[in-house]
């Protein structure tokens, strides 16, 4: 698209007015400067969040955030709220990896008592969490506990002993969204995800141990556990072949049902229902399932992770302990209640919303009743992974987040490069040498993989952190730099 | 080879063709699976029987990939032909042809209907289909 069809609003924020074309209900709003506009506007991401704001009950704005780039349908980086009652739920527009998701974990150790034991460190988490395309893990599901993953989420794995009652009020929804229902979860989908709790996957996905670099807010890090010099462990993975496949299922019944609902989509992929219909509650409940289980996955890696923290901390007298920071879904939809009104901020004018985030994170601003007690003061911890070997960021949301972004910002750097041309770009093996030359420890079964997600596929994440900063949609707490990254094919 | 793959900024495309329908459904499967690397285990052939109905023909070809890829996942597998008793504007048959894997170099969350071309063109039929990864 075309730049000069944007408004600017701020340095940070531009706008493509409703009359840009005649199906668009809402304005598209981008949180981005002029750089970084720039390289957008090379794809289709803007000619899809325009076709985002064709669809029925979205409200105030199609948003896209600094990171977005082009995806199917949907951009990836945007936001969607729709009304509850009169809107449509879109498989899109929540993406295929449902709640793929990020945790970060916090050790009360400092760097340089960890140094020294980080190779064992990585290589026993290597060895212990299943990593790699289709790889299952050790935990085979039967169809009743299946169902309990599914509806209980985190919590169910808690309940069976993997991790700390203390663990779920860290994560996002406290790990369970409670509108799930696993009869509405396919027996495929089942079965696809049967053998994969507990496994990371491939892909973008990824272990990594940081240490905490730089502290930007000192008295929020404090709340959060962060001190500069310590250390973090961050897991990016989601639901894995069950969530893929509760996305495929619902998009090909959607669209059997598009013309009987006259819905006339501009893009196939961006396929809905009314959320009051009968297969728009099916899809919330499956998609809620299928958010616990990704939930329930990351919980079990906790678990993992812990023991192999243990086995190698406990030989030498170290604090093994790993607590949770938080636990953010990045890819979801979430019946949530925001302010509609620009001037109105009582609590009364709050009205229900379903809000798709397709790679965006929720960013709750302080005192927000969704927020466990800690975390009041301070607002949601917000987690910004990086691409692999740059710097991941930990934010905290604003009050200008709830009143512009329905409470949302970034999730990552964005990718802006294709995996091919990546690794024809830089060979898996240099870039191996070159982490390695930087001192970071990289366990990573192929070279292939590891030149497909190189930190030059994707944009920088300084500049991407810069401008919801900037945009005061979330602000910084802090900068982790990475040790060791594990991750599978 | 009548089949190759195209980039995409997250994803990748697979472009194919077909003196028949058949052929092109076949191929555009062939693509799929050569595009994400699969590691055979054994040389022992598979055939798996599979039935779909669907919207039309270009939902059938998404769903006839999506089906593919689900069997590959549940059973690991790789398939390099497909055999059809039925393939009409709707509905399809087929007999898919393959070996037990060890793994995929790469995952494929999903086949997508974004951006799909299917047409006949100079008597021969082609299909585009893009892929999230």
């Amino acid at each position: 698209m075309e730049l000069k069809y944007l408004h600017k609003i701020t340095d940070f924020l531009y706008e493509i007015p409703k009359n840009f074309r005649n199906d668009m209900l809402v304005p598209a709003r981008i949180y981005a400067d002029m750089e970084m506009l720039k390289e957008i506007g090379e794809d289709r991401s803007l000619d899809q969040l325009v076709n985002v704001a064709t669809l029925k009950g979205i409200q105030k704005y199609a948003i896209a955030m600094p990171d977005i780039h082009e995806g199917y349908g949907f951009p990836i980086g945007g936001v969607v709220a729709v009304d509850f009652e009169t809107g449509v739920i879109s498989p899109g527009g929540i993406g295929y990896d449902i709640n793929c998701g990020v945790r970060l974990l916090v050790s009360p150790l400092l760097h340089n008592e960890i140094e020294p034991h980080l190779v064992n460190l990585a290589n026993q988490i290597m060895r212990d969490v299943p990593s790699g395309v289709g790889r299952g893990g050790d935990i085979k599901l039967s169809d009743e506990q299946m169902n309990k993953v599914l509806e209980g989420g985190a919590e169910a794995l808690v309940n069976a002993g993997y991790g700390k009652k203390e663990d779920l009020e860290k994560l996002e929804s406290n790990g369970r969204i409670k509108e799930a229902d696993a009869k509405c979860v396919s027996s495929r989908a089942k079965s696809r995800g049967r053998d994969q709790l507990g496994t990371l996957g491939s892909g973008n996905h990824f272990l990594e141990i940081q240490k905490i670099e730089e502290i930007y807010d000192a008295e929020t890090a404090k709340i959060f556990g962060l001190k500069k010099g310590g250390v973090t462990l961050l897991i990016h993975t989601g639901s894995r072949g069950l969530g893929h496949q509760v996305c495929t299922d619902y998009v090909r019944l959607m669209l059997g049902k598009l013309r009987e609902w006259k819905i006339d989509l501009p893009d196939r992929e961006l396929a809905c229902a009314p959320l009051g219909s009968k297969e728009g509650q099916d899809y919330l409940k499956a998609m809620s399932a299928a958010a616990n289980f990704a939930w329930a996955n990351r919980q079990v890696i906790t678990q993992t992770v812990r023991k192999a923290w243990e086995k190698i901390l406990s030989k030498i007298d170290l604090n093994y302990n790993l607590d949770i920071v938080y636990d953010v879904a990045h890819n979801v939809g979430k019946i949530e209640k925001h302010m509609l009104s620009e001037t109105k901020s009582h609590q009364r004018d709050l009205v229900s919303v379903l809000v798709h985030r397709k790679g965006a994170t929720r960013s709750f601003a302080p005192n927000h009743p969704d927020l466990p007690q800690i975390y009041q003061k301070t607002g949601q911890p917000v987690l910004i992974p990086g691409s692999m070997g740059t710097a991941s960021y930990v934010l905290a949301g604003t009050k200008t987040a709830m009143e512009e972004t329905f409470g949302t910002v970034c999730h990552g750097a964005g990718r802006r490069m294709s995996r091919g041309q990546a690794k024809r770009t830089v060979s898996g093996s240099a870039l191996r040498q070159q982490l390695e030359e930087q001192g970071i420890i990289v366990r990573c079964a192929s070279n292939r993989g590891l030149a497909e997600e190189a930190p030059l596929a994707y944009k920088d994440i300084d500049k991407v952190v810069g401008i919801v900063v900037a945009a005061g949609i979330a602000k910084k707490v802090a900068k982790l730099k990475p040790l060791a990254v594990i991750k599978g094919g | 080879m009548s089949f190759k793959v195209l980039e995409h900024t997250a994803d990748f495309i697979v472009k194919a063709n077909g003196k028949t329908l058949e052929e092109l459904f076949s191929e555009t499967m062939r693509g799929m699976f050569e595009a994400i690397g699969p590691q055979f285990e054994s040389d022992k052939k598979i055939k798996r029987d599979i039935k779909i109905s669907s919207i039309d023909l270009k939902a059938l070809l998404v769903d006839f990939l999506s089906e593919a890829l689900y069997q590959s996942d549940v059973n690991n597998e790789a398939y390099f032909e497909a055999n059809f008793k039925k393939l009409t504007e709707t509905e399809l048959e087929a007999e898919l042809i393959g070996r037990k894997i060890d793994s995929f170099e790469e995952e494929i969350k999903a086949v997508t209907h974004h951006r799909l071309k299917l047409e006949k063109k100079n008597n021969k039929w082609v299909a585009e289909v893009l892929f999230d990864i």
